[in-house]
């Protein structure tokens, strides 16, 4: 009857042929890692220090064999990646560099503060700084001016793409879709975990927008988005409020939160099946006899998911979020395929840049705004990386 | 070795890799020959055609699957007068592409012998002195144009003189490079498409002038059953802008800088009430155009449908403009001053690389020969819709008198009989716009800044503005 | 039911993690029950004392968890064939779009279903190009590609996840770092270093420079630059940490060398993620576009099927015909699709864990 008293806590062994209590083999896992030794607490000292040694005898003995395994991959990267991503960060720092005639004018800062709407250019491709200019507001547009040695005034122009439009588009894309897809991918997974009519069936559907190729998604979603489109037709929008992906939607008196809505929707729809699939295979790892002792303990569906499954999920969960933070940071392909080339397929408009946008149209023409532009994305990166890392450390369980 | 030892070590080892991996070699002092390299006869002295010429090269084109029986035939004939050239063709794709990819062949020492090219992308080339002058294949009297080497091409002079001179007027950082560096091959210009059926049913007249245009377009939004309708499309608005420019002597860029002096001339008053202008007939629905229709939208396919009247676009794309439902006819772009016309001329043109041998350069540059010569100009011209470079063309009987002028065939050979009509002036009154690193950019910073003005997400100021920004900073 | 005694450190974190997701302690469970059941013995509505053993009467419950667990399934399914809609409307109009002629794609009117149904799409893409040789090219890429990334994978992510070095997550860190710069950036850099690098060519015996000259060269540049990826690398070094130590330590008490312990226990464990890094890594050569159009210059032959389909089907002028582009692709990414259905069952099939409790 009172069926609480049969879970007992168990002794930490598990030979025995007795249900088990969730928290108990955490507890066990834990501390299995850190027998021998404690655990250095802050996050640089543990990234240099290393977890302590199981034993001194196999970490000497391991040693040398790591690097043999190791030997490939550290070779092949050594050569097509380490090498070019130095090269990147050595032309940021290039003047000029030219990368067909393969010749440069020296180092310089300039490139990051063109990057950053503080180093600008006259007509006549003189270099000047965002101090030395004075400001001008003529009709709501402001000018900067600068009088040149001969005391002619001449106009000086920044670009302010970086600061205006990829940097805050690039966050607003990170933040909003991979919270949002992480979640309905986890939800979808579960769920077709615990189904059983039809599951091959919808396990495989859910993987077509894999297959699915831009071209044709971008085409859907341009007919769907379209002003005259159903999706307008649905909610019964017109006018400056029907245009979500057209020529200068989110300029001028059009809302501005429209295209970002339609891109981030674009965003999630892509990246769910990679997720799913990931998140699928990690659900096979899961013992069954967590659910069972999560049953008898009367956890609800809910709960089960909450404190067994979550859990037992946070490795991959952990290596979902570090890597799509990192890719929706680079996202570039997707304001392609659903806004076409805003900058030359008219309207000429840059609202929807993303930082990867803007390095990819610089490096046909001055690599070294888009080198300056990839370091600052870098170091965005291992910034929030960083603390992803830092944030989760208590919460995956190996 | 303790740990920071082996740290220390594993930078090292890693810088050490990518020191190697840097110092393989400046694309300069690098001596491996082009992939296909040669074997030649000759050794030391100057290479001479013969039937014993031997060399491999290689031609990049973007010539698309349609046309490309036409140059296959064209090589087997070459090859019947010089058996040991061996030609190989490779389609890079469309132009962006192809220059991306020569872009990336010129530090990577992996350059073609031959390759279609756009003068504003061989103004970069030669910035990394990787084009060669052929002046010295031009006017040999070995193997010069006109000498007869049995390929039947005719003297310079015979080629139509605007696209000639498209080659020889470079400019890189600001001065004049003197020499020609790209010989034109197949050329297309703009003209107009309109509606003869529906023209005809309502009495208006072709518009010469840009007056007229206007005028015209008043009169059809004017006209019951009109009102829906666009008069006018325009599908290139790039082009339109620099062609107005031209046309109205605004200054657009330059390719000559003097100190202080800058190549972009376009933000200037004259320009910009251009633009505005151009923006108030928009607003009255007058016009559109590609930018403006959005989704890469044709305006000839609005043309064939109806919702466009009359619609200027390239001759290259004359076929876009047959439809069955109606009679296309074709005249010329209304100009701004009847005396002074000015149209466009596109189209790629060839341009030749220096990191080939000198059999190589003389093979390839005898295939030139070979297929700009009278004939062979009329029958590509004939094939693909583009214009012919020589004048000769124009009255080679395979140019007038083609065999397969059934549906939309026809319209390309009514284009064919009106440039060729000199009461028309096309060939006068050609024009190029400067060419120089940054040329490829103004250009498109043109388009985008007339979309953005007429789809009203910029004001005229700021659009030009933000066209010069972009200009400046894209190196 | 006394809890033996933890290190304190432990102990803060099981409470962090009962406190997060609010689970109560099987103590306090119990309590909450005993009280709910001595609210219900006075069951005012009936003015009865109404003495209940502590739960509500078995017959209801066990009819409110089914219910429950029906209403659970429903929403379920619901909410997996609303999003499965979602995720089919694109593929089904790009089947359509095949389907239909250029004119009624770039019409004003879309429709959503071909008004003329257009065979003759798949036929011109038959006819247009030599689709076995690009088909050729793209296996024989994709599976030395996704063989050899295999075997790094299985490698890199064994020593970051078992073995013990010094410096392992300064270079773990590092490796990491390099999935933070944009590829495009990168790719520049890489086609002048493999023009430069060496290469031993088989057919002439000799040593030449730069890859991009001969056929076997080509198709190792297109495959040698991507053998290792540190995506993959992490992922699977995720799956091997699940892995109990213990075995581990198992096997190195029964004598079995580190080799041995990783074909025998850890691949095997692992399967259902390299079946996913299989297919994955193959369709990433199978779409792969712009390296493959950057080396293979020289010879169009050489090329895979995405480069050959891009450049085909637009006109002259340049238009894309879009109804022959979605012909093409579809035919390109069914047998991708088809991959994955017959390797679903091995991913999905989960494994036994068999070993852990003894």
């Amino acid at each position: 009857m009172e069926q609480a008293t049969q879970t007992q806590v168990k002794p930490a062994t598990p030979a025995e042929n007795t249900p088990i209590d969730s928290t108990e083999l955490h507890r066990n896992a834990l501390d299995r890692d850190t027998k021998g030794g404690k655990q250095p607490k802050s996050f640089f000292k543990r990234l240099f220090k290393g977890r302590e040694r199981v034993s001194a005898d196999a970490g000497e003995k391991n040693n040398w064999k790591a690097w043999l395994y190791l030997a490939p991959s550290l070779i092949l990267l050594a050569v097509f990646t380490f090498y070019p991503l130095i090269n990147t960060i050595v032309i940021a720092f290039l003047k000029d560099y030219n990368y067909v005639t393969q010749t440069n004018s020296g180092f310089t800062l300039d490139n990051f503060g063109t990057v950053l709407g503080l180093v600008g250019q006259t007509s006549s491709q003189t270099t000047v700084y965002l101090w030395q200019c004075t400001k001008q507001v003529t009709d709501g547009v402001t000018h900067y001016y600068f009088s040149t040695s001969s005391g002619v005034l001449t106009e000086v122009y920044f670009q302010t793409d970086v600061i205006k439009y990829a940097l805050p588009n690039t966050l607003l894309i990170t933040f909003i879709t991979v919270p949002i897809s992480i979640i309905i991918s986890l939800l979808i997974s579960i769920g077709l975990n615990s189904i059983k009519a039809f599951k091959k069936v919808l396990q495989t559907i859910f993987f077509v927008p894999y297959v699915t190729n831009a071209i044709a998604v971008g085409m859907v979603f341009a007919v769907l988005f379209d002003s005259k489109g159903i999706i307008n037709f649905v909610f019964g929008l017109s006018g400056n409020n029907s245009f979500w992906i057209d020529q200068g939607a989110g300029l001028g008196n059009k809302p501005a939160w429209m295209p970002m809505f339609a891109l981030c929707v674009y965003i999630v729809w892509h990246s769910l099946p990679f997720k799913i699939l990931i998140f699928l295979s990690g659900l096979q790892n899961i013992d069954k006899q967590y659910y069972d002792a999560a049953k008898i303990d009367c956890a609800g569906k809910w709960k089960t998911m909450m404190n067994v499954t979550v859990p037992l999920l946070s490795p991959q969960i952990l290596y979902i979020m570090i890597t799509s933070f990192i890719a929706s940071f680079k996202e570039y392909t997707s304001v392609v395929g659903l806004f076409g080339m805003p900058s030359t397929d008219g309207g000429g408009t840059k609202n929807m840049y993303t930082i990867v946008y803007y390095i990819y149209e610089q490096i046909k023409g001055n690599v070294g705004y888009g080198g300056a532009a990839a370091v600052l994305l870098f170091i965005i990166i291992m910034i929030f990386t960083a603390i992803q890392f830092q944030v989760s450390k208590k919460r995956v369980y190996y | 070795m303790s740990y920071k030892n082996k740290i220390a070590t594993s930078i090292l080892a890693l810088a050490g890799l990518t020191l190697v991996a840097g110092c393989g070699g400046t694309p300069a002092a690098s001596t491996s020959s082009a992939p296909t390299s040669a074997s030649t006869s000759s050794s030391g002295g100057e290479v001479t055609p013969s039937k014993d010429l031997k060399a491999d090269i290689t031609f990049w084109h973007t010539i698309g699957k349609a046309n490309l029986d036409t140059l296959n035939t064209m090589i087997t004939q070459f090859n019947a007068i010089y058996p040991n050239i061996n030609i190989t063709t490779t389609s890079q794709g469309g132009y962006d592409t192809l220059k991306d990819t020569i872009s990336n062949a010129i530090p990577a020492g992996t350059t073609p012998t031959m390759a279609y090219c756009y003068p504003d992308h061989v103004a970069e080339y030669l910035a990394a002195g990787a084009v060669i002058n052929m002046d010295k294949y031009i006017n040999s009297t070995t193997y010069g144009l006109g000498v007869d080497n049995g390929l039947g091409d005719g003297a310079q002079s015979d080629f139509i003189q605007t696209y000639w001179n498209e080659g020889n007027n470079y400019t890189v950082d600001g001065v004049a490079k003197e020499g020609v560096y790209s010989l034109p091959f197949s050329k297309s210009t703009e003209v107009l498409f309109y509606n003869k059926t529906e023209f005809d049913k309502n009495g208006w007249s072709v518009p010469t002038t840009w007056e007229e245009m206007w005028s015209l377009c008043a009169q059809i939004k004017g006209t019951a059953g009109y009102e829906n309708v666009s008069p006018l499309g325009y599908d290139s608005d790039a082009n339109w802008y620099i062609t107005l420019s031209e046309q109205k002597k605004i200054p657009y860029t330059s390719g000559t800088v003097e100190a202080g002096g800058s190549h972009f001339l376009f933000n200037n008053t004259d320009a910009k009430a251009m633009v505005t202008d151009l923006k108030a007939k928009y607003d009255a629905g007058y016009w559109k155009s590609q930018a403006t229709l959005g989704n890469g939208t044709y305006t000839s396919t609005k043309f064939t449908n109806k919702e466009i009247l009359m619609s200027v676009g390239s001759t290259g794309g004359t076929t876009h403009n047959y439809t069955e439902n109606f009679t296309t006819g074709v005249a010329a772009l209304p100009q701004a001053d009847a005396n002074d016309g000015k149209v466009i001329m596109q189209g790629p043109s060839i341009c030749f690389f220096s990191k080939a041998t000198p059999e190589q350069k003389l093979a390839a540059w005898l295939f030139y020969k070979f297929i700009t010569n009278e004939k062979n100009s009329a029958i590509w011209s004939v094939s693909t819709g583009y214009n012919p470079v020589r004048t000769a063309s124009f009255s080679d009987d395979i140019y007038t008198k083609r065999s397969d002028t059934s549906a939309a065939k026809g319209l390309v050979k009514t284009v064919a009989d009106f440039l060729a009509d000199d009461a028309n002036h096309y060939s006068s009154w050609y024009y190029t716009s400067p060419a120089f690193k940054g040329s490829s950019t103004a250009r498109l910073q043109m388009g985008a800044l007339v979309g953005s003005v007429m789809l009203g997400t910029k004001s005229v100021d700021t659009a030009f503005a933000d066209a010069m920004t972009n200009c400046l900073f894209a190196g | 039911m006394e809890t033996p005694k933890k290190t304190s450190e432990n102990a803060d974190t099981r409470n962090f993690f009962q406190k997060l997701f609010k689970m109560k302690s099987v103590t306090e469970k119990q309590a909450e029950r005993e009280a709910k059941a001595s609210y219900q013995a006075i069951d005012t509505s009936h003015m009865s004392l109404v003495i209940k053993e502590g739960r509500v009467n078995a017959a209801s419950l066990e009819k409110a968890q089914k219910v429950a667990h029906i209403l659970g399934t429903i929403i379920t399914y619901a909410f997996l064939l609303f999003m499965s809609l979602v995720v089919l409307f694109p593929f089904y109009w790009m089947i359509i779009t095949s389907l239909k002629s250029t004119q009624e794609i770039r019409s004003l009117h879309q429709t959503f279903f071909p008004t003329n149904v257009l065979w003759s799409n798949y036929i011109t893409v038959f006819n247009s190009f030599d689709f076995m040789t690009y088909v050729g090219n793209t296996l024989v890429v994709g599976i030395i590609s996704t063989v050899g990334t295999l075997l790094t994978t299985i490698f890199a992510a064994f020593a970051f996840a078992r073995l013990n070095f010094r410096g392992k997550n300064v270079i773990f860190a590092i490796l990491l770092a390099t999935m933070m710069i944009p590829g495009e950036m990168m790719v520049i850099t890489n086609y002048i270093t493999v023009a430069r690098l060496p290469w031993y060519e088989f057919s002439t015996g000799k040593i030449v420079t730069g890859w991009l000259t001969y056929k076997d060269s080509v198709f190792g540049a297109m495959i040698i630059p991507f053998w290792v990826s540190v995506f993959y690398i992490y992922l699977l070094r995720q799956n091997f940490k699940q892995i109990p130590n213990e075995l581990y330590l198992a096997a190195k008490v029964d004598g079995k060398s580190d080799w041995q312990y990783l074909w025998k226990v850890m691949v095997p464990l692992a399967a259902p993620t390299l079946i996913s890094i299989f297919i994955l890594k193959l369709m990433g050569t199978w779409n792969s576009y712009v390296w493959p159009q950057l080396v293979t210059t020289n010879n169009e032959k050489w090329r895979l099927v995405t480069n050959a389909l891009r450049g085909s089907f637009t006109t002259t002028s340049g238009e894309p015909q879009y109804g022959i582009q979605m012909a093409a692709t579809i035919l390109v990414t069914v047998p991708l699709l088809l991959l994955f259905i017959f390797f679903r069952k091995y991913i999905m099939r989960g494994v036994g864990r068999a070993g852990i409790k003894g």
